[in-house]
């Protein structure tokens, strides 16, 4: 997969893999698991085009919360029965 | 068993200067201040922490060598630039543990006795002096750099300090050049970090060290700090050699 180094939080910050180094704007060739870190805190963002990053995360599926159904006519009917009393 | 060390082996580095030759003895203290809370019907004392505060006291020999330390001690009572102070323990192995601090001289003092030789005392209180984001203005961290003299040609990666885990509160990095013969071009000194001491990344950078200048500088950075840490120095100059230290303490 291919990257671009960002230059991280200050714009500047180069990263160094093995004994290459790679200053803001440069393309680098990496695994993705070389890159996670270093895509999480911003130094690397993947190139448009290249082989998509393949970091998955799981999503919890959004609970469904059923309404309580309330029959308005029975309420009604109900008030209606207590004021006859 | 536990290691112990002996106190001969400390370096003391106030800005761009290795003072240890003039120094014999260090104190420093760290300390927190708490507000008591203790309220009816409890039966011991709580306390909650407040601000931190820390010292450092220096003793040694009187001199009057340029860079001395009347020379130095004099020229930072009251300057305009808060100092800062690397003291290093065990010095010249990288990882080994050193507090570094930015401090006030509070206290100059020099003693003449007539049968004794010359000496000197002085006191620093820590500040941060507002500074963003140092969150201790005086702490404990470790040397990135043995302290030794690096020839231009040289210079590059020096070996990594393993912290065990990463750290999220950021950190600071002290760098003193107290030697600098390099001509020809400046010299950049960085601090890198790495999660898996196989890919590194930029974590601090220093300003230019100019050619044959000597100098010192203390940075701050926030967020996540790596479990490696390791510092990193290339020149344009083509001639001389550089000693530089690095303290690094993570909050």
């Amino acid at each position: 997969m291919r990257f671009r180094v960002t230059g991280g939080a200050d714009g500047v910050s180069g990263i160094d893999v093995g004994s290459k180094r790679y200053e803001p704007g440069d393309e680098i060739d990496l695994t993705g698991k070389q890159a996670e870190w270093l895509i999480e805190q911003g130094y690397l963002e993947p190139i448009e085009g290249s082989k998509k990053f393949a970091k998955t995360v799981e999503v919890e599926p959004t609970p469904v919360v059923e309404e309580p159904v309330v029959e308005a006519g029975n309420d009604e009917a109900s008030a209606d029965a207590g004021s006859e009393f | 068993m536990p290691t112990f060390l002996h106190g001969k082996g400390t370096k003391v580095l106030l800005d761009e200067f290795d003072l240890s030759g003039y120094f014999n003895s260090v104190d420093m203290a760290q300390t927190i201040d708490t507000a008591e809370t203790t309220t009816f019907s409890a039966s011991s004392k709580s306390y909650i922490k407040g601000l931190e505060d820390g010292t450092i006291s220096l003793a040694g020999l009187y001199s009057q060598d340029t860079d001395g330390s009347d020379e130095e001690l004099s020229a930072i009572l009251g300057a305009a630039t808060t100092p800062i102070i690397t003291v290093a323990f065990n010095a010249g192995t990288i990882g080994n543990r050193c507090v570094v601090a930015k401090a006030h001289e509070t206290n100059y003092s020099i003693s003449n006795p007539v049968g004794d030789v010359s000496s000197v005392t002085a006191d620093f209180n820590a500040s941060s002096d507002a500074t963003a984001n140092l969150l201790r203005s005086i702490t404990t961290g470790v040397m990135l750099t043995a302290g030794g003299s690096i020839a231009f040609g040289s210079l590059g990666n020096l070996s990594e300090v393993d912290n065990g885990a990463s750290s999220a509160n950021g950190a600071t990095a002290l760098l003193h050049v107290t030697a600098n013969t390099i001509s020809g071009g400046a010299t950049t000194i960085k601090v890198q970090h790495s999660a898996d001491n196989v890919s590194w990344a930029d974590l601090v950078t220093f300003s230019a060290v100019t050619a044959s200048t000597v100098v010192a500088e203390q940075k701050v950075v926030t967020g996540t700090i790596n479990r490696y840490v390791r510092a990193t120095a290339s020149t344009a100059g083509s001639s001389g050699a550089i000693t530089y230290n690095i303290g690094f303490a993570r909050f």
